[in-house]
């Protein structure tokens, strides 16, 4: 009896989750191995110290290329169908459309809708603001040539990393909180919309389409110009030659020889 | 007809049309798209020095004068080009001497002719993540946190790749992302490099950065098996460059507002971050070309190149994992074929041209093999000096240990152990140790004295002079291209100790120690 799509969706699901844990495994096993050789003494690396840890990973590296292949053939002899797509509708857009359909609200349903667009604006600047006080301190910092005197670069260059990347992730989070309060008011103000259209069986307004189309072409062909002028001033300036010279000569580190 | 079933006459000329099954299935939905096929022709192309895989040298010829649009180490073997990020962290590193336009007008060409069409089509790093995102485990989809997240690559672009080499312009070079995140470098550039047994020298070199950047690299890797182009989407710089050109970009992705009615397909079916259709985070993957119901989106561009899924009017059908590239159902103009095959048949030109160049034409100057090994008289070549006239040789320091550093100032680990391992030989060794250090003979347009005045100690006994035209003397102690180099020559100029790479004074000090007991 042919298998159902649920069951080879089930199937697919558990060898994938298998070969998660094995990937997984093989990553933590990979940087294990690294930090071994590295903390093994002075100039760790070498064929030899490669190969043994290597050797160790033996069974690692053919139960994960075996998982990859493996998943090929479960494709092949118990295909599943592909996900039915879900549609992301961007919730301002919604709320706009249905703005335009519900047509005047009364002054308590306008009041509340007044109150939301209030709300998405004080979010943002909110968030700008704190923003810009999180970056005062890393900026400061990060201006203070006295900071970078490059006498132990990788040194200088982790204590700027302590300060300046918390201040970015705080500073990601809270424009996630505010994405996530704006949706909230979004919804609530969609809600309304909702609400007029179902009570009052509004009629739909003529949407007036007032875009003024942004002038692309003459910021292409000027973006097109001076990329044509700057190139033809790199070549005569030197800086040109100067992307020949380093691309020749591998500085070690650069690529992570150190 | 379906694409996914197969057409059979009966014996009483009906027909039946029966699903494709099993591996026939498979490679319908998994045959390469033209997508693929331009990503594969793009990874070759910018990657034609295949023989640097085997000899173990980069290609160090003039080609590199060029930047390839997408991420692709300069120091992978094969790399037939210049990375742009490199070029552009180098170039701000150097701003003391002299403007970047050069590269900054570079950026602006490609972001003008393909905005992030590269990341989708021409970045060998964007197919790398591809690929490995096919392996069969649970994806974790996108959300408003990715989103947020997918800023971070702003950051991380002017942190690292704007702020920091422009900080240390001037004294020391220093391009923050090549050298602390990326893994382009690590798996191609170092990967490259150290899976080649030639190259066995270069392990010797590795430390606490190599391991950082490892390790950083295994979960890079990790991560793009669970989230698709993990790292182009939270962490690369050059794709936050060019998405910034998206909206101007002649290559792209264009969406037909008047057609448009908001399902959101398009947006659910983007694997990618965006908001709107050919938005800054936008690729050109072309999936959402597929499920737009009223064929909205369209690519931007030559219909030669890729024919929107609408030609002369008439609208195209739907077809389950179509190729986007195509315009399914709807047969293409004559002119357009002819033009679609002139220009197939010159990009395969282009690249067995290439590959012609790279491999068999240009010859990569070998090192010398003479006198470059320890326990062989160090060759004796005449350089130049700085600070005095006159000129300086291997043999000019006979009876006395020598120590002879290869440098460059652009090299920030030959500037790092100038600072830190070097001095100390000077105080603990006094005249018994003569330190000759040699800068390349290329200068990059600085004025040599005056930076090394400025950024070196000038108290620790240093005698500086400059290589001859191309790096005779570097070539002839094995330098091929990687910096610094440090030998040791005993009294009687043998060399008893050469390392490519950095060097610690520990290291240095236990050889002239036995030296000096000798």
């Amino acid at each position: 009896m042919p298998m159902t799509q649920d069951k080879i969706k089930k199937i697919h699901l558990i060898y994938g989750c298998i070969t998660a844990l094995i990937v997984i495994a093989f990553g933590v096993a990979m940087m294990v191995s690294c930090l071994d050789i590295y903390n093994s003494g002075p100039r760790p690396y070498s064929r030899e110290s490669i190969g043994a840890k290597l050797s160790e990973m033996a069974v690692l590296i053919w139960l994960s290329a075996g998982a990859v292949v493996g998943g090929v053939v479960l494709s092949i002899l118990l295909p599943a169908d592909k996900e039915k797509t879900k549609a992301v509708r961007d919730e301002q857009i919604t709320m706009q459309k249905l703005a335009a359909k519900a047509g005047t609200p009364t002054d308590t349903e306008a009041a509340s809708i007044r109150k939301e667009k209030t709300l998405r604006k004080v979010f943002p600047a909110v968030t700008a603001v704190l923003f810009a006080a999180l970056l005062i301190y890393p900026g400061i910092y990060l201006f203070n040539t006295n900071n970078f005197s490059g006498v132990d670069p990788t040194a200088e260059i982790l204590a700027a990393s302590l300060i300046v990347m918390p201040a970015a992730v705080i500073g990601l989070a809270l424009c996630y909180l505010c994405t996530v309060l704006t949706s909230a008011s979004l919804k609530r103000e969609t809600a309304i919309y909702k609400q007029i259209i179902a009570e009052r069986k509004a009629q739909p307004v003529a949407e007036e389409v007032n875009e003024k189309p942004m002038p692309i072409n003459i910021i292409r062909w000027a973006v097109f110009g001076v990329a044509v002028v700057f190139i033809v001033i790199g070549i005569f300036n030197g800086s040109a030659q100067d992307v020949l010279t380093k691309a020749v000569k591998i500085c070690t580190e650069c690529i992570g020889l150190g | 007809m379906k694409k996914d079933a197969t057409l059979n006459m009966n014996n009483d000329n009906t027909e039946t049309i029966k699903p494709k099954t099993g591996l026939r299935k498979w490679w319908a939905e998994h045959k390469p798209t033209k997508r693929r096929i331009i990503q594969l022709y793009a990874a070759l192309l910018t990657n034609a020095n295949l023989k640097g895989f085997g000899n173990g040298y980069i290609y160090i010829g003039d080609a590199k004068f060029a930047c390839v649009p997408g991420m692709n180490c300069y120091s992978c073997p094969a790399a037939a080009g210049s990375c742009p990020l490199g070029a552009l962290q180098n170039a701000l590193n150097a701003t003391n001497t002299k403007l970047p336009y050069y590269i900054f007008g570079i950026l602006l060409l490609y972001g003008f002719l393909f905005g992030r069409w590269i990341c989708g089509f021409l970045c060998p790093f964007g197919l790398i993540q591809d690929l490995i995102y096919k392996i069969k485990t649970p994806k974790l989809k996108k959300n408003r946190f990715t989103r947020i997240a997918s800023y971070l690559k702003y950051i991380i672009l002017v942190v690292f790749v704007i702020i920091i080499p422009l900080l240390y312009s001037g004294k020391m070079p220093l391009p923050g992302f090549c050298k602390y995140i990326c893994p382009s470098g690590t798996l191609l550039g170092a990967g490259g490099l150290l899976t080649n047994i030639k190259n066995e020298n270069l392990l010797a070199m590795l430390g606490p950065l190599f391991t950082w950047k490892f390790l950083l690299l295994v979960v890079f890797l990790v991560g793009m098996v669970f989230i698709y182009r993990f790292f182009c989407r939270f962490f690369c710089p050059l794709g936050a460059i060019y998405g910034l050109f998206n909206k101007i970009s002649l290559l792209g992705m264009n969406l037909n507002k008047s057609k448009c009615v908001d399902c959101g397909l398009c947006i659910g079916e983007c694997l990618m971050d965006v908001k709107k259709v050919g938005d800054h985070e936008c690729i050109s993957c072309g999936r959402c070309v597929n499920v737009c119901p009223t064929n909205a989106i369209t690519y931007k561009g030559p219909k030669i190149l890729l024919a929107p899924n609408e030609v002369g009017g008439q609208p195209a059908t739907k077809k389950p994992n179509a190729d986007p590239c195509d315009a399914p159902g709807t047969p293409l103009p004559k002119k357009t074929k002819i033009a679609r095959l002139v220009v197939a048949i010159t990009m395969l030109a282009v690249l067995a041209g290439s590959l012609v160049y790279y491999n068999v034409i240009h010859k990569d100057p070998a090192p010398v093999e003479s006198g470059g090994e320890v326990g062989n008289l160090c060759p004796d070549y005449e350089m130049p000096l700085y600070f005095e006239d006159g000129t300086i040789k291997p043999s000019d320091s006979r009876g006395k240990i020598t120590v002879v550093n290869f440098w460059y100032i652009y090299c920030s680990a030959c500037v790092h152990e100038l600072k830190t391992e070097f001095p100390d030989l000077h105080t603990n060794y006094g005249d018994d140790v003569e330190i000759v250090v040699v800068h390349s003979y290329e200068e990059f347009g600085e004025d040599i004295p005056t930076w090394i005045n400025k950024n070196l100690p000038t108290d620790a006994g240093f005698v500086h002079c400059r290589d001859g035209e191309d790096d005779p003397f570097f070539k002839s102690l094995g330098g091929t291209s990687a910096w610094p180099i440090t030998i040791i020559l005993d009294e009687e100029g043998v060399i008893q100790y050469k390392m490519i790479g950095s060097t610690t004074y520990e290291e240095m000090s236990e050889v002239i120690n036995k030296l000096l007991a000798d």
